[in-house]
């Protein structure tokens, strides 16, 4: 922090905007890493501009109270213009509500279409007779419950559901037995409002594995029903309940060993078995959070966003929490993980509070500091080190445009190793050998990307350096384990983006110049080393 | 699993999409551009210091107009900017024709939520809205329109386009009028 100036109010807040080049940000970000001063300025603003949001979003609220229904625009926007505005804007409005009349025609076609679809299915899933087995699991405000797939009147080991029963019977829904094809169409059949979806589910090889059947209503309080059926025996697998204002209910088959206590016997065949022992939910386990990990991988999401995996205090569930996701982007990775057991995706929760760079663990949120080579020293009037950077690359131009692309490489290359280092944090060898082989091989899978892709960044680096001779000479090194190299490569990774940040964007002078290359070359070398035998650990 | 952007941490209120990009008549989007963002847009209006009837009725109007534009085979590249531009426009005159001129503030107290959760939260949360509120009422109107547009999910370059003034000095002004909201907050 010595040598490095505090950044203004202007600067942190266009920081916090966003609307900062990638090289300011990479600055700003490493500079906030040691500089209690700025992170406590930037805290602040972002405490007053979240204060505003509140305030704005409550004005909104008021305003939405105060406002008379809005008119679509194919119906109603006319009345509502100055009368002077009328005659001119007449044909506008009514070409709007002929192309409006003919998509509402397209959409209740597409409707329609979906609805016969949804009746052939249930049709053919209700007479094929299948009937979930095992048991249900169900998900409520935090809550998991097991309970037989159908109860019956003599079925005394059922669990204490609270409020479902009743809720379920309030919108005519048959509780005994809630991932019935049948039940899904009784409910179905009552409503005079509703919208029907189906969506095919596809597996990772493109085959329709399943079918999820979705209908709302704006009337009752099941609001939509989401219910899944396998594609080739259409069998339920599991049901969405939307219940306004209850909330969401998850119901999915379980097989039945899932809700025994371990060693314990099958609580379905012990009705006299105590309510508390039987209905335990099941821990998170490593392959839980393993399967967290791939989805993410598989959605791009673990390197380059902000998102956090963790277990929750009671190591019940994983938590998937972010900051500033987009809601598009959001949604996406929701849905990944609709239909996962024992994973909760909290994008509000842990948004406000902690390190907003998301690196929270101990291992990685106060990193020491590393050695980065010289300190910068220049003093008035002694010559700089860029000017020697600016003939290397052929001209400030053109040394510009390389600074920016390796700056901007040089971030990818840490949120890559972050990830793969997370991953070792997350896996130590003891867990790793408690996952099943397939999930060992899951595991292998992602290591083997993110460690190949470093190599790939790592090139890229070497490629855009060579003006400034910097020649990098990888060698094979022998690492512990992957993990203990995975820390290795995040460590020599940070030191890396910090060495470069400083020689491309510090005024270094030009004595401690060529010492600063040198480091780069070590740091961008054993980047490479590292992460070849990352990779081929993973082979 | 790294944050590297700190755009991405932005304007965490949002919850709608935001209308971006060029638009024509012969994509089915107005309606949905129209449903995406009259409330926000109405929500401006009414700090610009309409009566919700009113903003209700502009809101509607822009819609018009940006039909109206597409129509005539205007371009337009950044539909949200324009949208907003173009309310602000109408805003500003239907306030200045309807004599609205002594209501250039909004009756901000009556924002102040009371539904919180202990008679502790209520206080701590009227105390501070308040307080925010005399803020907002210090800002100049330039810096306070920054700060509408940016919780409307709008970038400076955007801002600037709606304002007519640089996104250098959207900067500044935000900078300012965040500043002012720390202070009073802090006290």
């Amino acid at each position: 922090m010595d040598n490095q100036r505090h950044y203004s109010v202007e600067e942190l807040m266009g920081f916090l905007d966003g609307e900062l080049s990638a090289k300011e940000i990479g600055s700003i970000d490493h500079h906030l890493r040691a500089c209690a001063r700025c992170s406590s300025e930037l805290h602040d603003l972002r405490t007053a501009a979240d204060s505003y949001g509140h305030l704005r979003n409550e004005i909104l609220r008021n305003t939405k109270a105060a406002l008379s229904p809005w008119r679509p625009l194919s119906t109603g926007a006319v009345e509502c213009i100055p009368a002077r505005k009328l005659g001119n804007s007449f044909r506008i409005w009514w070409s709007i509500t002929a192309a409006c009349v003919l998509m509402a025609c397209v959409i209740a076609w597409l409707h329609g279409s979906d609805s016969r679809e949804m009746g052939r299915l249930l049709q053919r899933a209700a007479s094929t007779g299948t009937r979930p087995v095992g048991r249900l699991r169900i998900r409520t405000h935090g809550t998991i419950l097991f309970r037989p797939a159908i109860l019956t009147r003599t079925d005394e080991s059922s669990p204490p559901t609270g409020s479902l029963p009743v809720l379920f019977e309030q919108a005519h829904y048959n509780w005994a037995n809630p991932l019935s094809p049948r039940s899904f169409a009784d409910w179905h059949g009552r409503l005079a409002d509703k919208q029907d979806r189906v969506t095919a589910l596809r597996d990772h090889s493109g085959a329709t594995a399943a079918f999820q059947l979705r209908t709302t209503t704006r009337s009752g309080n099941l609001r939509a029903v989401a219910l899944t059926l396998a594609a080739d025996t259409l069998e339920p697998r599991e049901g969405r309940f939307d219940f306004q204002p209850d909330g969401l209910v998850d119901i999915s088959v379980t097989p039945a060993e899932e809700t025994r206590p371990e060693g314990g016997p099958n609580p379905i065949s012990t009705p006299a078995r105590a309510p508390e022992k039987v209905y335990t939910a099941s821990p998170a386990s490593p392959e839980d959070e393993l399967r967290v990990f791939a989805a993410l991988h598989a959605l791009g999401a673990d390197a380059e966003e902000p998102i956090e995996v963790r277990l929750d205090a009671e190591k019940s569930h994983v938590l998937v929490t972010g900051i500033g996701i987009s809601p598009a982007r959001r949604k996406e990775i929701e849905n990944a993980f609709s239909s996962m057991p024992r994973v909760v995706v909290a994008f509000d929760r842990g948004s406000d509070s902690g390190d907003s760079r998301g690196y929270r663990d101990e291992s990685f949120a106060t990193p020491p500091p590393v050695d980065t080579g010289p300190a910068t020293s220049n003093s008035p009037g002694e010559p700089l080190f860029r000017s020697v950077l600016e003939m290397q690359a052929g001209g400030s131009e053109k040394l510009q445009a390389i600074v920016d692309s390796t700056l901007e490489t040089s971030s990818a290359a840490l949120a890559r190793a972050h990830a793969l280092g997370t991953l070792a944090h997350e896996f130590s060898t003891p867990t790793e050998s408690t996952l099943g082989a397939s999930r060992q091989n899951t595991l292998r899978r992602i290591r083997s990307d993110d460690s190949r892709a470093l190599v790939d960044i790592g090139n890229k680096l070497a490629k855009d350096l060579a003006p400034f001779r910097i020649q990098t000479a990888p060698r094979e090194i022998a690492i512990s384990s992957w993990q203990a190299g995975a820390a290795a490569l995040f460590e020599n990774t940070r030191a890396l983006d910090q060495l470069l940040n400083k020689m491309l964007a510090e005024n270094l002078s030009k004595q401690d110049g060529p010492n600063a290359v040198e480091a780069t070359r070590r740091r961008l070398s054993m980047l490479l080393s590292l992460a070849s035998a990352e990779e081929a650990a993973a082979q | 699993m790294t944050a590297s952007a700190p755009d991405l941490r932005r304007k965490a209120n949002m919850t709608e999409p935001k209308p971006k990009g060029e638009l024509s008549t012969s994509q089915p989007g107005i309606e949905q551009v129209y449903r995406e963002t009259r409330d926000s847009m109405a929500g401006y209006l009414v700090c610009l210091g309409l009566p919700a009837s009113q903003a209700q009725e502009v809101t509607q109007e822009v819609f018009l107009r940006l039909h109206q534009a597409l129509r005539n085979g205007q371009k337009i590249q950044d539909v949200r900017a324009w949208l907003f531009r173009v309310a602000h426009n109408l805003g500003l005159n239907t306030r200045a024709r309807e004599r609205y001129r002594n209501l250039a503030d909004p009756d901000w107290e009556r924002f102040v939520n009371p539904e919180t959760n202990s008679p502790e939260d209520t206080a701590l949360s009227r105390e501070r809205s308040q307080l925010l509120i005399a803020a907002l009422k210090d800002l100049s109107p330039q810096q306070r329109n920054c700060l509408f547009l940016r919780a409307e999910g709008l970038r400076y370059r955007e801002i600037a386009e709606v304002l007519r003034i640089k996104p250098s000095t959207v900067g500044e002004f935000l900078t300012r009028a965040i500043q002012r909201l720390t202070e009073a907050l802090h006290g």
